[in-house]
């Protein structure tokens, strides 16, 4: 069975060069424009792992985290956070995401692949 | 052979008076003296001897002195009057002598007192003798009173001065507070007097300064014992943002002078700067985000099959977004460090972890580039306080450097050895060097010079600024040592128990932030 993975991320025309790339690596990619849609995804088809930016109108990737982790049955998806933003800038929330893996754009995609590799159960 | 002469002298300290006993006899006179101590006592000496001089000792007030010179025109006596006192300014000095006072002794100068008494009574034996007053006299008094003239007018001169100068520091916008040796306030303008609360006239004491949280009564005294500045800026609220800037500096140990500036204005563009620069940043990072992946995507095939003129562009196009991407990096890093918002965290790390790193990081690079780098620690595996992450960021941009800037074949060293001033992690190269004028400036802002530029180089001169930002945030130091034709030095001198800069006074300039 292909590994399931779900992106929640505003920029579409984004989603859709990085899907060419992890179709193409054999992952099956499914995506939600904003965290609300991505969260009821999460519950209707638990991915393997979630890519998650955290810049986003609405709910941030952060609220989607926190929320992630408060319910029992997606606390254990696997996150990556795909940011503009360093790491360093989140302040008190670096301790809510030091046990995420964390890719700043522009990542290198290779980098992206390993580290969804490295997160396959 | 001593001369008798009869003395009156006008005051209450019988040590006082003894001193100008001595001196009189110092002299070679034989004083015969009565001493007062009010100026009720003054006629009833005048009337039961005939005094030569009268000397009023400076414990006898410029009132007392007055009444007696008015006295003595009662009594139509041209007795001389010297006056010795300690405290009087010019103006009363001339007021005193316009009045009749023969002269004018301050108490330090009592060596000139015996010159005084003897002009003193020269003088008054011309007028007692009933003889006309000689030419030469008048000319010598009005000569006297031209030089009291003049010298009224320069005080007269320095007191509108200082009235300028008064008018000027009421008109400034900066709050000014000058306070004496005993930290009390001696002057200070209106502004000071809107910022501390009251009107514009309103005193303003410590118990004022004091209810103020802000205000930092300790520290700006210090300057008083050795420091030669006190400078701080200080956050007064968040929202709406207020700030001010304060300074302390002595005044030739008289006191000190505390200046106080608003600088919301300064500091609010400072942060749209940063925001500017933050968010167009981060707006850059999402379309870079595309272009690499569109390229990488078009690298891995997924585009099918490409020939090699495609690849090989496609390859120097991702070189470029790579580069776009540091540079905007580096602008944000600068940044960051420029309002400090970046933090230091120090932990205890081992030397041997961070060159190992460094050493997988960069052999590969070296190889391709057909440099040979090489790591060499001279040190046991140590543990010493830092933030790794930062400090692996700056040595990696020295090494990048230096890779950079040395030819094909060139050799690269990581050295690692301590002496007594911390942990040194030095950059050695056999590139073509820096010339010397430059080795002071290659580590400020947006400067880059003294080295040979290949094709595809270029960057915004921030690397080293950071680099600088990061060791000294360390409390350590960085420097270059170069001879042109023969390579370059980056050492960078880490103390081995660091306290992050900033918690101690080796900081130039604080901030302060009121919670």
């Amino acid at each position: 069975m292909k590994v399931h993975i779900l992106i929640v991320d505003d920029e579409g025309e984004y989603i859709e060069i990085l899907r060419e790339r992890l179709e193409f690596e054999g992952y099956e990619l499914d995506s939600a424009l904003d965290g609300s849609s991505g969260l009821q995804k999460m519950k209707s088809n638990k991915p393997d792992i979630l890519l998650l930016d955290i810049m986003m109108p609405g709910q941030s990737g952060l609220d989607v985290y926190r929320e992630m982790l408060g319910d029992p049955d997606l606390a254990d998806i696997p996150v990556i956070f795909l940011s503009a933003f360093g790491s360093e800038l989140f302040g008190d929330d670096k301790v809510l995401i030091k046990d995420a893996t964390f890719l700043q754009k522009p990542f290198d995609v290779n980098e992206l692949i390993t580290a969804i590799a490295a997160l396959i159960p | 052979m001593t001369e008798r002469i009869y003395t009156l002298i006008l005051g209450s300290s019988e040590n006082g008076a003894l001193l100008l006993i001595e001196e009189l006899r110092r002299g070679g006179y034989d004083p015969d003296f009565l001493m007062v101590d009010e100026v009720g006592k003054v006629a009833k000496s005048l009337v039961v001897a005939d005094w030569d001089i009268i000397i009023s000792d400076s414990s006898f007030s410029k009132l007392d002195v007055s009444a007696t010179i008015s006295l003595l025109n009662d009594f139509d006596k041209r007795i001389p009057l010297i006056v010795v006192s300690e405290d009087f300014g010019v103006s009363e000095v001339v007021d005193l002598i316009k009045s009749g006072v023969s002269n004018y002794i301050p108490k330090g100068e009592l060596h000139r007192l015996l010159p005084a008494i003897k002009r003193a009574l020269n003088e008054s034996l011309d007028v007692e003798g009933d003889r006309p007053i000689d030419f030469d006299l008048e000319e010598r008094n009005k000569m006297m009173m031209s030089i009291l003239e003049d010298v009224e007018s320069l005080h007269n001169a320095a007191e509108k001065e200082r009235e300028k100068l008064y008018l000027a520091i009421s008109a400034m916008d900066e709050a000014i507070l000058l306070f004496d040796v005993d930290k009390k306030v001696v002057l200070h303008n209106g502004s000071a007097s809107r910022l501390f609360g009251g009107g514009a006239d309103s005193e303003i004491t410590v118990d004022v300064l004091s209810k103020y949280r802000w205000f930092p009564l300790e520290e700006i005294g210090n300057v008083l014992s050795g420091a030669d500045r006190f400078d701080v800026d200080i956050i007064l609220s968040k929202e709406p943002f207020s700030a001010v800037n304060l300074i302390s500096v002595p005044i030739g140990g008289e006191g000190f002078l505390v200046t106080i500036s608003d600088i919301t204005k300064e500091r609010e563009l400072i942060r749209a700067k940063d925001d500017l620069i933050t968010t167009v940043s981060h707006e850059l990072r999402t379309p870079l985000t595309m272009i690499k992946l569109f390229f990488a995507n078009a690298t891995a095939g997924v585009m099918g099959e490409q020939n090699e003129k495609m690849r090989r562009a496609i390859d120097r196009a991702n070189t470029s977004v790579s580069r776009l991407a540091t540079l905007i990096d580096e602008l944000l890093d600068y940044s960051r460090f420029e309002r400090g918002a970046v933090q230091i965290s120090l932990q205890g790390s081992f030397v041997g972890k961070i060159v190992n790193e460094l050493s997988i990081l960069f052999n590969p690079i070296a190889d391709s580039k057909n440099r040979k780098f090489k790591v060499r620690v001279e040190v046991g595996d140590e543990e010493i306080d830092l933030d790794e992450h930062r400090i692996h960021q700056v040595l990696s941009n020295l090494i990048d450097n230096a890779i950079k800037f040395t030819g094909d074949g060139g050799h690269i060293e990581l050295l690692v050895k301590d002496d007594d001033e911390g942990m040194n992690f030095m950059v050695i190269d056999d590139g073509e060097g820096i010339a010397p004028q430059f080795l002071e400036t290659i580590f400020d802002r947006f400067k880059q010079v003294g080295r040979t530029y290949g094709p595809g180089i270029k960057g915004l001169g921030l690397g080293l600024a950071i680099c600088r930002e990061i060791v000294e945030a360390h409390n350590g130091r960085i420097w270059a040592e170069s001879e042109l034709g023969k390579g370059s030095k980056f050492i960078v001198r880490l103390p081995r128990s660091a306290s992050p800069a900033g918690d101690d006074a080796q900081s130039g300039k604080d901030e302060w932030t009121l919670s």
